[in-house]
C-alpha cells in the first residue's frame, strides 16, 4: 500500500468519523482545532482505523497523533513496513 | 399543597414530532381530521414479532435541527427531544442569551432512554467483543441525555432535569418545570417528553407482556381506546415539547399565551407494577389533586385529554376514576384518547398530548377518539367519537399513568388576564 492509498483509506475513515467533507481532511489538518473532533469522537475513529487497518493502536500512541499527516506516518511505519 | 403566593404560568410555545407529521400544524391537523398514524412497523423487520404496527415518526430529518457532526452520535429519542424543543423556543418567539441562560431550564422527560443503542451495543460486544463498544454508547443510552442536550443546542442553563416514570414521564416533567417557574426557580422552562423505542427488544417485552395490539391486518383500526373490542395499545414515538413561561415576564415581552397551566397532581397507585388498582384509587386522586391545585371545581372541566391507552385495563379503570373525581359532571365532558390517532408514546405521551390539550383549551376545538365503533359498557362516557368537535373549553385536564402505578394529571386553563382565581 502506497503513501497515498494509506492517506485515501485514512481520509474515508476520519470523514465518516467526524462527520466532515472529505476536501477538508488534508495531510496537515489537525484532528481537533480544523475538524472539531472532541475525546469521544477520537475513540471512535481510532476503533474504525484499526479496524481497517487490522493493527492496534494503543491509547498512549493514538494520543500523540493530532493530525492526519501523524495517522498516516503511523500506519504506514507500523503496518506496511 | 403548596402556597398559592406564588407565581403564575402560561404556555407561550409548543413543539412535536409524532406520527401524524413533524411540526405542530400537522399534528393538530392530523388529530382534528382523525386520521391515523399507525401503520405497519418499518424500522425492523417484525415479521417474527406478534405485534407488527406502530406510530413511527416519518420524513423526519435531523439534519434540519442538529448539527451534522451530532447526527451519528446522538440517539433517536434525543434528536426528536431537541427538534420539538427548538421548535417550541421558536414558536414562543423566546431567545435564550447571556442574560437570562440562567433562568431558562429544561425538564424533558423519557421511559426507556437509548434503547436502540443497547440492543445495538449488545451485539457488537458478543460479536466483537468489549473494546469495540462504541465510546458514544454511555451517552446515547441514557434517559437525561435529552434534556442535557437540549440545553446544549439551546443554551439553557437553568433548572435541568429529567422525569423517568414510564408513560407518565412527559406529565410529570410538565408538572415539575409548571413548580419550578412557580417557585420562582425559573422564568421560563422547555419542558415534556420524548421517546424512540420501535425497536425490536422493546416490541418484543411489550408483546411478551401481551400490552400490544396484535390487529396487524388492520393498522389504523389497531388503537381503539374505550372500544369493546380493544385488544392492546399500539407503541408509538416522538416528541411533545412545551415552552412554560412566568406570567409577568410572558406579558412583559408581549408573548401570545396558548392558556395557562394551574394544577398537578401526581400520586402512585401502590398497588402491581403494570396494572392500575382496580378501584381506580390513584387516578382519581391525581385528577382531584390537579383541579385542587388549579382551585377548579367539577363543574368547570370541559375537556379531558384521557390517558385512553386502549388497553382493557386503563381504559375501564380510568372511566372509573373520572367518575368518581367528577361525579356526575363526568357524563357531560368530552373526553378524548388521541392515542387512537397518534398510538401511545410511552414517556413521550404526557408531551404530546398536553400540546393536543392546550391547542384545544386555545382553539374551542376538541380532537376525537378514533375506531371507537362498540363502545364497551364498562366505558361509558362522552368520548367524542370519530370526529372532531366544536365546543368551548375553558378548563381541560390531561392525563398520564405508567407501570409502576405512577398517576399524573395536568389542569390547564384558558388564560385570562387579571387576578388569579385560585
Amino acid at each position: 500500500m502506497t503513501q497515498q492509498d494509506i492517506f485515501n483509506t485514512v481520509q474515508a475513515v476520519v470523514a465518516k468519523e467526524l462527520a466532515n467533507e472529505q476536501q477538508k481532511i488534508t495531510l496537515d489538518a489537525n484532528l481537533i482545532q480544523d475538524l472539531g473532533a472532541d475525546y469521544l469522537d477520537l475513540i471512535a475513529m481510532f476503533q474504525t482505523l484499526e479496524d481497517t487497518f487490522n493493527t492496534k493502536i494503543p491509547h498512549r500512541e493514538a494520543k500523540q497523533l493530532v493530525t492526519v499527516q501523524q495517522i498516516v506516518n503511523y500506519i504506514n511505519q507500523k503496518v506496511f513496513i | 399543597m403548596i402556597s398559592k403566593n406564588i407565581r403564575r404560568v402560561v404556555v407561550t410555545g409548543m413543539g412535536a414530532i409524532t406520527p401524524l407529521g413533524n411540526t405542530i400544524k400537522e399534528y393538530w391537523e392530523g388529530l382534528i381530521a382523525g386520521r391515523s398514524g399507525i401503520d405497519l412497523i418499518t424500522q425492523f423487520d417484525a415479521s417474527l414479532h406478534i405485534c407488527r404496527i406502530a406510530g413511527e415518526v416519518r420524513d423526519f430529518n435531523p439534519y434540519d435541527y442538529l448539527e451534522r457532526k451530532d447526527v451519528k452520535h446522538i440517539s433517536r429519542f434525543a434528536q426528536f427531544g431537541i427538534s420539538a424543543s427548538l421548535q417550541a423556543i421558536a414558536d414562543a418567539g423566546f431567545e435564550i442569551n447571556d442574560s437570562n441562560a440562567t433562568q431558562v431550564g429544561v425538564i424533558v422527560g423519557n421511559g426507556m432512554g437509548g434503547l436502540y443503542t443497547v440492543e445495538e451495543q449488545e451485539k457488537v460486544l458478543l460479536t466483537q467483543g468489549s473494546k469495540r463498544c462504541s465510546p458514544f454508547t454511555v451517552p446515547m443510552t441514557i434517559a437525561n441525555m435529552a434534556a442535557g442536550l437540549i440545553a446544549i443546542y439551546t443554551g439553557a442553563k437553568g433548572p435541568n432535569f429529567c422525569t423517568v416514570s414510564a408513560c407518565a414521564a412527559g406529565g410529570n416533567a410538565i408538572g415539575e418545570a409548571f413548580r419550578s417557574i412557580q417557585l420562582g426557580h425559573a422564568l421560563g422552562m422547555i419542558c415534556g417528553g420524548t421517546e424512540a423505542v420501535i425497536t425490536p427488544l422493546s416490541i418484543a417485552a411489550f408483546g411478551s407482556a401481551k400490552t400490544l395490539s396484535t390487529a396487524n391486518e388492520e393498522p389504523t383500526r389497531a388503537s381503539r381506546p374505550f372500544d369493546r373490542d380493544r385488544n392492546g395499545f399500539v407503541m408509538g414515538e416522538g416528541a411533545g415539547i412545551l415552552f412554560l413561561e412566568e406570567l409577568e415576564h410572558a406579558l412583559g415581552r408581549g408573548a401570545k399565551i396558548y392558556a395557562e397551566i394551574v394544577g398537578y397532581g401526581l400520586t402512585c397507585d401502590a398497588y402491581h407494577m403494570t396494572a392500575p388498582t382496580p378501584s381506580g384509587e390513584g387516578v382519581m386522586r391525581a385528577m382531584e389533586l390537579a383541579l385542587k391545585d388549579g382551585g377548579i371545581f367539577p363543574n368547570e372541566v370541559s375537556y379531558i385529554n384521557a390517558h385512553g391507552t386502549s388497553t382493557l385495563a386503563n381504559d375501564a379503570i380510568e372511566t372509573l376514576a373520572i367518575k368518581k373525581a367528577l361525579g356526575d359532571r363526568a357524563f357531560q365532558i368530552p373526553i378524548s384518547s388521541t392515542k387512537s390517532m397518534t398510538g401511545h408514546l410511552l414517556g413521550a405521551a404526557g408531551g404530546i398530548e398536553a400540546v393536543a390539550t392546550v391547542k384545544s383549551v386555545a382553539l374551542d376545538l376538541i380532537p376525537p377518539t378514533i375506531n371507537l365503533e362498540q363502545p364497551d359498557p364498562n366505558c361509558d362516557l362522552d368520548y367524542v367519537p370519530h370526529k372532531s368537535r366544536t365546543q368551548r373549553v375553558d378548563v381541560a385536564l390531561s392525563n398520564s399513568f405508567g407501570f409502576g402505578g405512577h398517576n399524573v394529571s395536568l389542569a390547564f386553563k384558558k388564560f385570562e388576564l387579571g387576578v388569579r382565581s385560585y
